[in-house]
């Protein structure tokens, strides 16, 4: 009569307690793999933060970051080392993926360091790019000036 | 929220190819010359003429 009452009581805390938010487990890693088709960049790095410029917007990850799918715009991706120190690349586009045990891959359609990149070049080719739109003909047409001029802009932008 | 460029009927893999040879062109002249390189076509399209068929 005794034990079952005792038993029924404590149940609930024999059975394991559920809290409302578990602790995250495991090490707060992010594997970081970064790559474009002619060179890799990182390879399954530990490294502390990624702030990438995606479609939707700018925005930074850093480990045990909700899993996500994003599609890349010409910017700048900064990649935050364990060492404190920040590396800068400009990526052409490309997509970016989170997942749930905190990998990220990078991968770019092109990507450089920011030295390797012309601002004079990218000016030049703003301009060419902004006389160019007067003379698109269909709606076609003037995107592909846009785009153009849209990732020049961003060039310059990254360089200034 | 539909981008400019969708809307006007290009698609993604056209607005990655216009971006990157925008950022090839505004490489430095000692890695653009690598840059070009790589990005040119490797593929071939050979398209055989129609040969009426022997059988």
């Amino acid at each position: 009569m005794m034990a079952a009452r005792f038993l029924r009581r404590s149940l609930p805390v024999l059975r394991q307690a559920r809290c409302y938010a578990d602790a995250p487990s495991g090490s707060a890693q992010m594997s970081f793999t970064f790559a474009s088709p002619t060179q890799v960049y990182f390879k399954e790095a530990s490294v502390k933060q990624v702030d990438v410029p995606t479609l939707t917007g700018a925005f930074g990850i850093l480990p045990a970051h909700v899993p996500t799918l994003q599609v890349l715009r010409p910017g700048v991706v900064t990649v935050f080392n364990d060492d404190g120190s920040a590396t800068k690349f400009f990526v052409s586009s490309g997509s970016i993926t989170v997942n749930a045990d905190s990998s990220v891959q990078l991968l770019a359609e092109e990507a450089f360091p920011l030295d390797q990149l012309d601002v004079a070049a990218a000016k030049a080719n703003l301009e060419k790019a902004q006389s160019e739109m007067v003379s698109a003909s269909d709606e076609a047409a003037r995107a592909e000036v846009q785009i153009n001029i849209d990732a020049n802009e961003a060039i310059v932008k990254a360089l200034e | 929220m539909v981008a400019y460029w969708r809307q006007a009927g290009l698609s993604y893999i056209r607005f990655s190819a216009i971006c990157a040879s925008a950022v090839r062109a505004a490489l430095k002249p000692q890695f653009k010359v690598e840059a070009l390189k790589v990005a040119e076509s490797s593929v071939k399209v050979y398209v055989p003429k129609a040969v009426a068929c022997k059988c």
